[in-house]
């Protein structure tokens, strides 16, 4: 079993003329937190989504959970949890029959449905409205819920995408720890943000600008390097020379 | 109203249509693809229908009958069978109508008429009643000089056929176009964006923004109403090109009449977008009660005097049946206002109603 | 069999959300049965309550018994004699009437003279018909329907005195019609046409339906997040097709009965089984075509407007509302394509002919080919927009 959970060489998309992604080399070791930084159009939502197969890269070649994101996404779907951006779950069903529809997707094996089940929504701190419908309640319950849908089959990675959103900082404190609990279980975290003090949760972090990796480190050997005190002032620092937002 | 406001909602509004360029190719390619058919593979006059004849003693008299049969543009000889059950061979399709001769067809008879059998298919009833007189008909012109006394035509009629004595479809289905696809603009694209916006939640929050309900309706109104007017020009420009359909009246009536159609189409888009919350039922009620009515009722497609009673009233209500009505009289009759007052009143009325409906919703809903 | 597993879940949340939809369900099942039920009797090609004018310039009794001959039909609305035929055209004009016979001087005379001669005159008298030609086919319809009534009075009256004149009618006629008028004696036009209707209504919802459904969950996010589970997009296009399929037939079904019975349609002659299997080939047709759809959109609108555009093509191009056999030989080899054209034959041969499904495996065939092929063509989209 290899020591890293995802690995990627030159791993590049285009869109016609427009490198969204360029000849990024990325290695994640299992079980860490890992933020992928940067600044609006930066490219971390392209390179994520050609890590769970959700896009065909143009070129380079990579490996999550082991196996090659090229030939082998149906293997590597089984093996992940994945939350978007937006909302992306069903907002006419309750939060129940969305998590039971996630369990079922994913196959879990019937005698462990409804332990798995029960255990994702204690984790996940939902358990007061199982059977509201989901469209009805806010951002806060759709979130955790959508955590929960991405965890009950213990994935070996998940991948989080600008998880917290436009949230209050109380909420996404309280968001980062259910995300520490989860990498705690030796879950390895990939996510993507561009609140920079989130970063400091982060293990390691990664900056990416214009589409290619500025620089990558754990927290305090960023700042060590550039000399300053925040990961804010680290993104600043390397930002400095973007040309893309 | 603020026009600067207006402008900007207007502005933002045709860019969003005009990056939508699928759409856009539908509605152009519509009506093109509709008068194709409607000009060059649809005709409602009965052509070469099939025919099967039970002939059980085939001579040359038989069989110069068939040949005449088959030669008339009316009717296509299927088969000629010696025997066999009139009801099963129409069951299976075989023809629309049979014909059984007598067994003693050659022999001449002065004093007792020949027992000729027609059986029809009556389950398409237009063919049926249209072979039910064309086949007889041509029996008797076939027959013609063969006895003593001929069933004659004491009285003939000459027909004349005032405003399209060509009779020429064209004429007539290019204003029908011209009522259901502006309709179709107008309703059904009105009403699924701006429940679009609803549905989304990027709907403008009015009470936040410093426009007001009217900014907002005749901003993102007008985009369509330029649209669905550059294709209501482009179906006329099609008719005249490809179809010779020149209207004999004037433009300018047609010009301003349309426009109050256009503006009850919107009406009702609008109005629609104020009543439903999702873009499924917007489209679902669009088509219920704005297509269908106006293909069915406005007289398109079906003649609005055989409707019954009910229905009749009922058609008096879709906006369409009284631009027909326009648009027929000016392409057709060079008609001005002095004919065509009451539907231009009609419309203007309608227009009023709704749009002002509408707006009152649209304003207390945002 | 962890396959079923995720397709069942697939269609059983469909059917939630379709459940929670009254909006749409109420739409779905209103829209056909009300639509036929009401405009089932505006869908007739038949031409009645012509309004009609008579101008007698003759004055005689003869003149007048054929006026009366078509005051009295029941198909005409008649709306008064009038002085000239100036004045005729005026009512003409201002749309106040569609026909106007108007019977020259001198008919009696040569009406007269032609019985008298027990001949053919050498010039029949003739009488002048003018039509609104507006609405082309409804002015033809009109205008043959009235010189067959003055044509017939003609023959009527020949035969009638030189009945009296001794002579025996039936030598007049060269032959004896014997007419039989099978399947739809009455020529009621709404057994024709309401089956067509309830046909367009039922693919226009169904596959707006199931195009909308998916195009939905494109624009939502939720097909996204579908993608990234170990679920396989033939499933997921499949549990999508599936509860619209079942759907559009139930609709079908109660589409058919309601106004069918309303409307007294023969719906006892169709072999069910023959029937229910046509309803279920068509259906899949109509789904396909919404699946395919989809992933030719990127929004609902998109979606509407297409599908729009491909069934006013399949619908005006299938019989529905013109002949069939009308239309040039080119275009109706090209509809061998168009399920729309099979089915409606199909139920028409069933219902009104009572046929045997045995005679129409063709059709049935045809569907079947149509609604595979498009599903077909809708797995290998979807994957490929699905990368």
């Amino acid at each position: 079993m290899s020591a890293f959970s995802i690995r990627t060489k030159g791993l590049t998309k285009r869109f016609g003329t427009f490198v969204a992604v360029d000849g990024i080399d990325v290695e994640v070791k299992r079980g860490e937190i890992y933020g992928f930084l940067g600044a609006n159009g930066a490219g971390k939502t392209t390179a994520m989504r050609m890590l769970c197969g959700l896009l065909v890269p143009t070129s380079g070649e990579g490996q999550v959970a082991g196996f090659d994101i090229l030939r082998e996404t149906a293997k590597i779907r089984t093996r992940i949890g994945y939350m978007s951006q937006k909302f992306a779950l069903y907002p006419d069903l309750t939060l129940r029959e969305n998590l039971k529809l996630s369990t079922d997707l994913y196959a879990i094996p019937r005698k462990l449905v409804a332990e798995r089940m029960d255990e994702a929504i204690m984790r996940c701190e939902i358990t007061e409205m199982l059977g509201r419908v989901t469209g009805t309640l806010p951002w806060g319950w759709q979130q955790r819920l959508s955590l929960a849908c991405a965890t009950a089959h213990h994935p070996e990675i998940l991948f989080l995408d600008e998880p917290t959103g436009s949230v209050d900082p109380l909420s996404r404190r309280g968001f980062w720890d259910l995300i520490r609990a989860e990498a705690a279980r030796g879950t390895t975290i990939f996510v993507t943000t561009h609140y920079m003090d989130e970063a400091e949760y982060c293990h390691r972090a990664c900056f990416l600008v214009d589409g290619r990796v500025a620089d990558v480190g754990a927290p305090p050997e960023l700042k060590a390097r550039h000399g300053v005190e925040s990961l804010q002032d680290v993104f600043l620092a390397v930002a400095a020379k973007a040309r893309r937002s | 109203m603020n026009l600067t406001h207006l402008k900007s909602v207007a502005r933002k509004e045709f860019r969003h249509v005009l990056r939508d360029k699928q759409t856009l190719f539908v509605i152009l390619s519509l009506p093109l693809i509709m008068m194709f058919l409607f000009g060059y593979a649809l005709k409602s006059e009965i052509e070469d229908a099939r025919v099967v004849v039970i002939d059980p003693h085939p001579s040359d008299e038989t069989r110069s009958l068939c040949r005449a049969l088959d030669e008339n543009r009316q009717f296509a000889l299927a088969a000629v069978e010696t025997g066999g059950d009139p009801a099963k061979l129409l069951v299976q399709h075989r023809a629309r109508a049979l014909v059984e001769l007598p067994v003693d067809y050659s022999r001449r008879r002065d004093d007792a008429p020949l027992p000729i059998g027609f059986v029809y298919d009556g389950s398409d009833p237009a063919t049926a009643t249209t072979l039910r007189a064309a086949l007889p008909a041509f029996f008797r012109t076939h027959f013609v000089g063969r006895n003593k006394l001929e069933a004659t035509e004491l009285v003939t009629t000459g027909t004349r056929f005032l405003y399209n004595p060509d009779q020429k479809s064209a004429l007539f289905f290019v204003p029908g176009l011209m009522a259901t696809i502006l309709a179709m603009i107008g309703t059904l694209l009105t009403s699924v964006t701006v429940t679009r916006e609803k549905e989304l939640g990027t709907m403008t929050n009015l009470r936040l923004s410093s426009l007001t309900a009217s900014d907002v309706i005749v901003g993102k109104l007008a985009p369509y109403f330029a649209i669905a007017s550059a294709v209501g020009v482009f179906i006329l420009l099609i008719g005249r090109l490809a179809f010779g359909v020149i209207p004999q009246g004037s433009y300018g009536l047609l010009a301003w009449t349309t426009a109050l159609y256009l503006l009850v189409s919107l009406g009702i888009g609008l109005l629609i977008s104020t009543i439903v919350q999702k873009q499924q039922h917007a489209m679902l009620m669009g088509l219920g009660i704005t297509m269908m009515p106006t293909i069915m009722l406005s007289g398109f497609v079906f003649p609005r005097m055989s409707l019954p009673a009910p229905l009749y009233v009922l058609s008096c209500v879709v906006p369409a049946t009284w631009y027909l009505q326009i648009v027929r009289g000016i392409v057709l009759k060079a008609a001005t206002l002095k004919e065509l007052w009451l539907p231009a009143l009609v419309l203007g009325g309608q227009a009023v109603l709704l749009l002002g409906l509408a707006s009152r919703r649209f304003g207390k809903e945002h | 069999m962890d396959v079923l597993r995720r397709f069942l879940a697939l269609f059983r949340k469909e059917f939630l959300q379709i459940r929670r939809d009254p909006g749409s369900l109420r739409l779905l099942f209103l829209l056909p049965v009300m639509q036929t039920m009401i405009l089932g009797y505006a869908m007739t090609r038949d031409v009645k309550h012509i309004a009609l004018c008579l101008v007698d310039l003759d004055h005689s009794s003869q003149s007048a018994a054929l006026s009366h001959r078509l005051q009295t039909n029941g198909r005409f609305a008649f709306q008064g004699n009038l002085p000239s035929l100036e004045a005729a055209r005026e009512e003409l004009l201002a749309g106040r009437i569609l026909v106007a016979v108007a019977i020259p001087e001198g008919f009696a005379a040569s009406v007269e003279g032609a019985i008298r001669e027990q001949e053919a005159p050498e010039r029949s008298t003739n009488v002048m018909v003018v039509v609104d030609g507006q609405d082309a086919a409804t002015a033809g319809t009109a205008a043959a329907y009235t010189s067959a009534i003055v044509s017939q009075w003609g023959t009527e009256t020949f035969q009638r005195e030189v009945i009296g004149q001794g002579l025996d009618a039936r030598s007049l006629q060269p032959f004896d019609a014997r007419e039989r008028m099978l399947f739809n004696p009455e020529l009621e036009y709404s057994w024709y046409m309401v089956p067509g209707m309830i046909i367009l209504l039922v693919t226009m919802v169904g596959a707006l339906l199931t195009a909308f459904s998916i195009v939905r969950e494109r624009e939502s996010g939720t097909l996204e997040q579908l993608l990234v589970t170990p679920v396989h997009p033939v499933q997921i296009l499949f549990g999508k097709a599936l509860p619209y399929w079942i759907l559009s037939q139930l609709v079908f079904v109660i589409a058919l009965s309601l106004p069918g019975s309303f409307y007294g349609v023969p719906l006892g002659n169709a072999n069910v089984p023959g029937l229910a299997l046509g309803v279920a080939l068509y259906c899949l047709t109509v789904v396909s075509l919404g699946t395919l759809v989809s992933t030719l959109v990127s929004s609902q609108q998109q979606a509407l407007f297409l599908i729009w555009f491909a069934l006013i093509f399949f619908i005006l191009t299938s019989g529905f509302m013109l002949p069939f056999e009308s239309m040039p030989g080119w275009m109706q080899t090209l509809t061998e394509g168009n399920a729309v054209r099979h089915f409606l034959y199909l139920v028409r041969a069933l219902v009104l002919r009572g046929a045997s499904p045995l005679a129409l495996i063709p059709e049935y065939l045809k569907l079947a080919a149509i609604g595979i092929g498009f599903f077909t063509a809708s797995v290998v989209l979807f994957k490929r927009k699905a990368a």
